[in-house]
């Protein structure tokens, strides 16, 4: 069923508006995101909804029968919210852009989350890597993690597993989980050999995935891989943006050295996913079991977030935080997000640009709304609102960043420092990329991250002497700064 | 706020001089995040710090009040009439917002008003209480407020 949209929260007027009240704030809306005026990406769906709510509204018959429908069936509960702290409560009046942080916090309303064992069913599809590379520990351990995994499913899940070489081949058809112990006995028959093509294996997963596709269900796909796929990286991408729509989200695993994170962060950010990265083929069970675990923890789906800055405002970059730090792509309407789980928040961070900023006033920055389908009642399309506002004052107060800001921004600031040296490097910048993980490795002592410390110091070296970065320093440079982030206290006290 | 060059924070005293080493790290500067408890115990007073006023508003609030712009020629009238503080030209509404005590919370709510209310930063939507944090800013149309808890 698709949520009952609340158009007067969107409009932002009172339900007891008059015709005039809601033609107004409809021009003033539709002002700052009509798409002739505004080029962000996230506009566009901001003046969707904004028109969807002003033609119901607008007419009288339309909004009698609006209000009627509301009050027989009422609106959804406040399932979740949306805090927004900006880095500056107000902003120095400056002639030149400068940049804004907002901290967006997606906070589970504990109860409207289903408290007791989860209802919600899973549709989960493993594809393995069983190129020749997999073979020993590495694919006994994934076979070791398919084994837990069933066992802990429960009986109406829905499981598939695809292993792909350079071909795919469909080891367990998708099925409820009846027979546990048959299904392990083929899982086991798994054979490293070949080479590694991964959208052989993620277009037959997709293909499991679909036969049970449920708006009410986590629908979801694993990729372990090991290694780099050739030439079919767009084609990966291309899948991933197309089943992102239908509601299928992808989670990547890389396990050892070989393997392109570029990618398959790409693929996991399009669909709202994580990705990754696995050293000892030991942590592989747990991970994945934790993986599985999470995802039927969820109560709603295919969250999104839209962000629409003004038309003279930017969004440079989005980060998401926590749970599962990643760089989120900012060049579409939404911004996937994956899935909310009751009792745990998402954090994304936006750096912002705002203009030159000539008068004193109060001045709007941007508008954002989190969409998500709630999977236990079954709405699709449940939304929540938020429109930033910002002072502009030659008296702006020099205060400092609330702390969740600071260190967020502190640990996100690590990661930055290790992609500038290897962009750096991929330039063939020998000196610039030695001289940024000197840096590096200074500021993660000073974070008293000693062993990540050394491996940049090491790193350093290597590529003041050879020009290169080893796989396995750059992999854990970046995870390692990266996971960082998740030692964050939560930032909002309660 | 952090150079990405070197890593050094660049805010608040030290920004000036960031090539400066800094002793300290950034969550040791005796920062203090923006929002504080939303925890409204049974003898807590609300102080109301209205910007350029002189003297914060001190009150214990057993239920709610209303705050907004008195106007003679209206019926009703708000708990809390803003207009010393130039309510008419920061575009108040006669009935703004309500600020409500719940068991052990304070939840603001706006009532429609035509410039709308705030919280900081965020536009309320009308008639959806908030709930409220010890420090939060408030903005009635153009009208500037703390909320403290004591």
């Amino acid at each position: 069923m698709k949520a009952l949209q609340d158009y007067y929260a969107m409009l932002g007027v009172s339900p007891e508006a008059t015709p005039e009240d809601i033609k107004v704030a409809y021009r003033r809306a539709a002002r700052r995101f009509h798409p002739d005026t505004n080029a962000n990406p996230g506009a566009v769906a901001q003046f969707r909804d904004i028109a969807e709510a002003y033609e119901v509204l607008n007419n009288p018959s339309a909004r009698a029968e609006y209000n009627l429908a509301i009050r027989q069936r009422g609106l959804p509960p406040p399932y979740f919210d949306i805090r927004v702290t900006p880095s500056k409560r107000a902003l120095r009046r400056l002639p030149e852009p400068q940049v804004l942080y907002l901290l967006v916090e997606i906070i589970p309303n504990e109860r409207y989350a289903e408290q007791d064992q989860r209802q919600v069913p899973l549709n989960l599809a493993l594809v393995i890597d069983r190129s020749t590379s997999m073979k020993g520990p590495r694919l006994e351990r994934v076979k070791q993690a398919a084994h837990r995994i069933i066992e802990n499913l429960n009986p109406d899940d829905i499981l598939s597993v695809i292993s792909f070489s350079d071909r795919a081949e469909v080891v367990v058809p998708a099925t409820t989980i009846d027979e546990p112990a048959t299904l392990k006995a083929v899982v086991s028959t798994m054979q490293a050999n070949g080479g590694t093509e991964i959208f052989q294996g993620l277009q037959a997963g997709v293909k499991q995935l679909e036969q049970s596709l449920n708006p009410k269900s986590v629908n979801h796909l694993i990729l372990l891989t090991d290694g780099h796929t050739y030439g079919d990286e767009e084609k990966c991408l291309r899948l991933a943006e197309e089943i992102s729509q239908q509601g299928i989200g992808i989670s990547t695993v890389g396990i050892g050295q070989e393997w392109n994170d570029v990618f398959l962060d790409k693929l996991a950010s399009k669909t709202g996913g994580s990705s990754t990265y696995i050293n000892a083929p030991s942590a592989i069970v747990r991970f994945l079991n934790e993986r599985v675990r999470s995802l039927g923890a969820a109560y709603v789906e295919r969250l999104r977030l839209s962000v629409a800055p003004d038309s003279d405002v930017v969004l440079e970059d989005a980060f998401r935080l926590v749970p599962h730090p990643q760089p989120l792509p900012t060049d579409k309407e939404y911004i996937p997000l994956g899935s909310l789980e009751k009792n745990k928040s998402i954090s994304v961070i936006l750096q912002i640009q705002m203009p030159a900023l000539p008068e004193n006033r109060f001045r709007t920055v941007a508008r954002i709304d989190i969409t998500g389908d709630i999977l236990q009642d079954g709405y699709r399309g449940y939304k929540v609102v938020s429109d930033f506002s910002i002072e502009v004052s030659d008296e702006a107060p020099q205060e400092n960043p609330p702390t969740a800001i600071l260190n967020a921004l502190g640990k996100l600031t690590l990661y930055r420092m290790q992609e500038k040296a290897m962009e750096a490097l991929s330039t063939g910048d020998v000196r610039e990329a030695t001289r940024r993980l000197e840096n590096l490795a200074t500021r993660l002592l000073e974070n008293g991250q000693e062993s990540l410390a050394r491996a940049a110091l090491a790193e350093a070296r290597r590529v003041a002497r050879t020009a290169m970065l080893s796989d396995e320093g750059q992999k854990a440079l970046k995870y390692g700064t990266r996971a960082l982030l998740l030692e964050l206290p939560p930032p909002s006290t309660k | 706020m952090f150079c990405e060059e070197c890593g050094h924070p660049i805010f608040g005293e030290g920004a000036a001089e960031a090539t400066r080493q800094l002793q300290n790290a950034p969550d040791e500067l005796g920062m203090k995040a923006t929002w504080g408890t939303a925890r409204l115990g049974n003898n807590t007073s609300i102080i109301i710090h209205i910007r350029d006023a002189e003297e914060p508003i001190i009150l214990q609030l057993n239920r709610e009040l209303i705050l907004g712009r008195l106007d003679p020629t209206s019926d009703t009238k708000p708990d809390l009439d803003l207009t010393p503080f130039g309510a008419l030209e920061k575009g108040i509404s006669r009935m703004h917002a309500t600020l409500q005590r719940n068991e052990d919370t304070l939840t603001i709510i706006d009532m429609g008003s035509i410039n709308g209310t705030y919280l900081n930063g965020q536009r309320l939507t009308p008639q959806q209480p908030r709930i409220l944090h010890d420090g939060d800013e408030i903005r009635l149309g153009k009208l500037v407020l703390h909320i403290y808890f004591q």
